[in-house]
């Protein structure tokens, strides 16, 4: 079982991870490098589309951790699109719901995106 | 310092008072008898009477008798004046307890030896007396910190040497209890877990309380487990007969014991589920009480063998029992049965079989509750003169059940299996034979059985892929059992770092998901090596 990995990119640069089959263990490494590969070339706002991922399991939440991590430390988040009742209970039973920004569709995702975007743009600009 | 100077005779009590006034003390005079214990009984009264022998009202010989038949007032010495000196009455002021006397008529230089004798012998007692307080008081110190210490040993011995019943056995409840006499005790038990229907029960009582007792009573204990690993290691796994687990203990322990002048009796249970047996090592230690609900009657299990430390050359011997669902096996020490009333009548085995007949339906931890209830009310006493222990075990009413569907599959320790494990309990869940699980529980179940796969493909082996696991599900009508054994090395649950929630770190939620998701958990060393996560889904009872 290969675990399906498209990165795409709106217009304004945000980039989309649409995953498709189940991330454990045994998938997981693949998204972990394009995670990390996307971070490291300066994407700090990352979509991230789950809705077609049937299962997830500790090892994904890893991940996914991982990636909040090094983001945060330049203020940008992970944005997730989980349809999926599943994959959002695997997230409300470990409480990391709270670390995450989880919507419901992709353009409400990027919107998030661009709000938060907006808002420190305009604090920046307040500040300089 | 103050002097009582008694006399009906008034030169003589000037001329006492006189002299003794020269000399620096302070008097207080009495012209009677009555006068004068009145004085002495006053604050501040005087610690050295002169008293005339005879009085008007009480005479001085009477005052003196009065003054040593009294507690709790300082000491007074007392010198008695008398114009008798005949042997008979040194006899009679001797006995009514005066230190001294002296002859009417008195001459001075004899006055002031005896006086100041009398004064020796008050500071001399002064000092004793201060002495004896700092000793008693040295005394209260040493024993509060005694008590604490003994407060210590005892949160010691019940928080990590008395084993604690394992809770979610299959098929049987277990309950323990011990009341120390002296905070801690000489009372031991343990339980050691085999496999899924295999356990053993262990309960001791060392001659002797306190301290040493406890420590003989861990000593004991750490023997027993040193004895189960070392002999399923010469075995090549295979689990030790309970005969032969205390024949290692007694060579190592008895030698010692003796010449530690103590010894330990000691029960050793083993409880067979799937075979329906008990197997008992009695080492002189109270008889086992055997409840069986379908004859409503009790009856006693004992073996023949001496206490542990007795006899170097004793050979211990097991016996067996078969057992019934809705059992129960009641263990003591005799701080029970031998709990005395306040009319010297002991509890007995038999008020204690009565009480389990008549209790044996209740849970076991209620039931020990009671009997502990029953020996306080027959004691009329919270607190023991023996240590008091009981552990009863309790076989679940329902048969060992067999599932209504079982399967299994083997795959390898590879990580590309986890997929096909899920398809595995998904394929067992949706069967819809027994119990029925909604969408949530599926998945729930999915997740952890899942984390403990990953758990056992990364860890158990050393990483080494092609290593053997056996998935198996078995369904009941009430929940789901799923099981994943291997031989690779067992898991500690307690090992595992908990989560953190807050994102900074990233693993640690295996563990986590596993007890989030399923109602029950067991990590399961089994005695040939075979290690067992089993997990429990039960149907919703919505």
């Amino acid at each position: 079982m290969v675990l399906d990995i498209a990165v795409e990119k709106t217009v304004d640069n945000i980039p989309i991870v649409r995953v498709k089959g189940e991330i454990d263990l045994h998938t997981c490494s693949a998204f972990r490098e394009t995670l990390r590969d996307l971070i490291d070339q300066k994407n700090f706002e990352v979509v991230i589309d789950l809705g077609d991922v049937p299962y997830l399991d500790s090892a994904a939440l890893g991940v996914l951790v991982d990636a909040v991590r090094r983001v945060r430390e330049y203020g940008g988040g992970i944005s997730l699109v989980a349809t999926t009742p599943f994959v959002r209970r695997a997230f409300e039973i470990t409480r990391l719901v709270k670390i995450f920004m989880l919507y419901d569709d992709e353009p409400q995702a990027i919107e998030g995106v661009r709000d938060r975007v907006r808002a420190a743009g305009s604090e920046a600009e307040a500040a300089s | 310092m103050k002097v009582l100077v008694a006399d009906d005779d008034a030169i003589t009590r000037r001329m006492v008072e006189g002299v003794l006034r020269r000399w620096g003390y302070d008097v207080v005079v009495a012209e009677d008898g009555d006068q004068a214990w009145a004085s002495l009984q006053g604050d501040d009264a005087p610690q050295m009477a002169i008293l005339d022998w005879q009085m008007p009202g009480l005479d001085g010989v009477e005052v003196c008798r009065r003054l040593r038949a009294q507690t709790g007032r300082p000491y007074v010495y007392v010198v008695v004046l008398t114009s008798r000196d005949t042997s008979q009455d040194l006899a009679q002021g001797a006995e009514a307890g005066a230190d001294d006397y002296l002859v009417k008529p008195f001459d001075p230089p004899r006055l002031k030896m005896r006086v100041r004798a009398g004064l020796r012998i008050l500071q001399l007692q002064a000092e004793l007396m201060k002495s004896v307080e700092n000793y008693k008081r040295a005394d209260a110190e040493l024993e509060q910190a005694r008590v604490r210490e003994v407060e210590t040993g005892a949160r010691i011995q019940q928080t990590l040497l008395l084993g604690q019943p394992p809770p979610g056995l299959f098929g049987a409840r277990i309950a323990a209890i011990t009341s120390p006499s002296q905070m801690i005790d000489g009372d031991f038990y343990d339980f050691f877990v085999h496999n899924e229907s295999c356990f053993d029960v262990i309960v001791g009582d060392v001659m002797g309380k306190g301290i040493p007792g406890a420590l003989i009573g861990a000593a004991v204990k750490s023997h027993l487990q040193r004895a189960l690993s070392q002999l399923i290691y010469s075995d090549r796994g295979s689990l030790p007969e309970p005969e032969d687990i205390i024949a290692v203990v007694h060579s190592d322990v008895t030698k010692e014991l003796i010449k530690l002048e103590t010894f330990a009796t000691l029960c050793y249970a083993r409880f067979d589920r799937a075979k329906m047996k008990l197997t008992l090592v009695d080492c002189g230690h109270t008889a086992t009480i055997h409840w069986q609900p379908s004859k409503d009657a009790t009856r006693l299990l004992q073996g023949d063998n001496v206490p542990l430390g007795f006899i170097e050359t004793e050979t211990y011997k097991q016996i067996e029992q078969s057992f019934e669902p809705g059992d129960l096996f009641f263990f003591y020490s005799d701080g029970v049965t031998e709990a005395m009333s306040s009319t010297g009548e002991m509890f007995g085995v038999d008020r204690l079989r009565e009480l389990i007949r008549r209790g044996g339906l209740i849970e076991p931890h209620k039931l020990i509750e009671r009997v502990r209830a029953a020996v306080v009310a027959f004691t009329q006493s919270e607190t023991f003169a023996d240590d008091l222990t009981c552990v009863a075990v309790k076989m679940d009413e329902v048969p060992w059940g067999a599932p209504l569907v079982h399967a299994e599959i083997i795959v390898t320790s590879e990580l590309n299996q986890l997929q096909k494990i899920r398809s595995f309990v998904s394929e067992a869940v949706e069967r819809g034979e027994g119990a029925e699980l909604d969408d949530e529980a599926h998945y729930q179940l999915l997740l952890a059985v899942n984390e403990a796969a990953s758990n056992i493909v990364r860890h158990a082996h050393g990483g080494r892929s092609g290593e053997t696991i056996v998935v198996s599900s078995d369904l009941f009508t009430d929940r789901i059992v799923i099981r994943l054994s291997h031989h690779g090395q067992p898991f500690d649950p307690a090992t595992a770092k908990p989560p953190s929630f807050d994102g900074t770190r990233e693993g640690g939620f295996g563990v986590y998901m596993i007890e989030q998701c399923v109602d029950e958990v067991q990590y399961l060393s089994e005695a040939d090596g075979k290690n067992t996560i089993r997990l429990v889904k039960r149907e919703s009872t919505r």
